[in-house]
């Protein structure tokens, strides 16, 4: 197929497209649009990824700042520019990850004591069956134990639902690695839940 | 079919995509296999817990502050060439202290004796403008003394000075009068 055959079928699949291309004309409104558009999403991953607001809040301006620079550098042909978009805030929050694990290593048993009294809390339910904030944030605990490359492939599958194509386009590994980490990060994940009690 | 081809493809088994015969050799595979089966199970309840976690939403200042930021990453990348090097100096600070310099060279100016309204190319040689500013400097001097001269206050403080210091001079004079030793006559 021609390349530019291959450019606009690609196009026209990305819904982002027309606004990329209008922000590469330097319309601020569009830029705007751009933001509006994603901001929940990436700071969704940044969250469940690093499980706190301020970081995450902090990572997601970063991940906007880091589009702002390279939006140029973007070709519509490689891919869409959601996919784009996860690819690089995966790795600023590997970098971040990187940069933070000691720190985390060390945390005092102060900052775990709240997740310790709500897994207690959660364990004394007959039926342990919790949803939505509760859940949310039993989740981010269970989250916080598996390791990057499990986490990262449970929360673009089963909480952003990205297609298996596009995550192992994110994560630049093939379709059978990303399931196959998907599916033993969601059986760590059952058993620390397990463990939590947050499910039977 | 292997373990980990089974680990591949109970994605697509819990999806609900697998084709029927794929199906039953991934079930039959489960039923034979321990740890299998056990990922199977542990699979199923993750992603029920996944779906009854609360989405996650962005502070709504968020988009505020990213624009904002990206407004300043503008700012600072978006300047080509040396109308970059101005941009720093038409901020509203730098603005209004140039503007007051302006009005303090003018007022300077005007002092000195110039006219800014008849200005001329000669009045801006630099040996023009000195002389201009010492004439100016001199004038000023001259009339700031003669008016503090002429001041009520400082003219009785002064006049008092003097009268305090013409005192002074007399006192001497008349003590050294008083302790002069009278001529004893002199017998013939």
């Amino acid at each position: 197929m021609p390349e530019s055959a291959s450019l606009t079928q690609t196009a026209l699949g990305d819904p982002d497209a027309p606004l990329v291309a209008r922000c590469l004309r330097g319309e601020e409104a569009a830029w705007e649009g751009l933001v509006k558009l994603h901001t929940r999403r990436v700071y969704s991953i940044c969250y469940r990824f690093t499980g706190s607001a301020v970081e995450s809040q902090d990572l997601t301006q970063e991940v906007f700042l880091r589009v702002f620079r390279s939006l140029k550098s973007f070709r519509a042909s490689s891919g869409c520019f959601r996919v784009w978009l996860t690819s690089l805030t995966r790795n600023l929050l590997i970098d971040h990850y990187r940069k933070t694990r000691k720190e985390k290593a060390v945390d005092s048993i102060e900052d775990r004591l709240p997740v310790l009294e709500e897994t207690e809390a959660v364990a004394g339910r007959p039926e342990g069956r919790v949803a939505g904030r509760e859940a949310g944030e039993l989740l981010r605990t269970a989250l916080a134990k598996l390791s990057p490359e499990l986490r990262e492939a449970v929360i673009l599958r089963d909480l952003e639902e990205m297609e298996y194509r596009e995550i192992a386009e994110a994560l630049k590994v093939p379709d059978g690695t990303v399931k196959s980490r998907i599916s033993r990060g969601r059986a760590e994940l059952a058993r620390l839940l397990r463990k939590m009690g947050a499910v039977v | 079919m292997l373990c980990a081809e089974f680990e591949i493809r109970l994605c697509d088994y819990l999806d609900g995509t697998l084709e029927a015969a794929s199906r039953r050799e991934l079930e039959q595979h489960a039923s034979g296999c321990r740890s299998c089966a056990a990922l199977l199970a542990d699979s199923a309840v993750a992603t029920e817990f996944l779906s009854r976690a609360e989405a996650v939403e962005a502070p709504r200042e968020l988009v505020t502050h990213i624009l904002h930021r990206t407004q300043q990453a503008r700012g600072a990348f978006g300047a080509a060439g040396w109308r970059s090097w101005f941009r720093p100096l038409l901020q509203p600070r730098f603005a209004m202290s140039m503007a007051m310099t302006v009005l303090s060279i003018s007022m300077l100016y005007q002092v000195a004796g110039g006219n800014l309204r008849q200005l001329q190319a000669a009045d801006l040689n630099p040996v023009n403008v000195w002389r201009g500013i010492d004439n100016g400097a001199h004038r000023l001097w001259n009339r700031g003394v003669k008016y503090y001269q002429n001041l009520r206050w400082v003219y009785e403080v002064m006049s008092m000075l003097r009268s305090l210091d013409d005192e002074a001079e007399q006192e001497p004079a008349r003590d050294a009068g008083q302790a002069r030793p009278e001529p004893k006559k002199i017998e013939p």
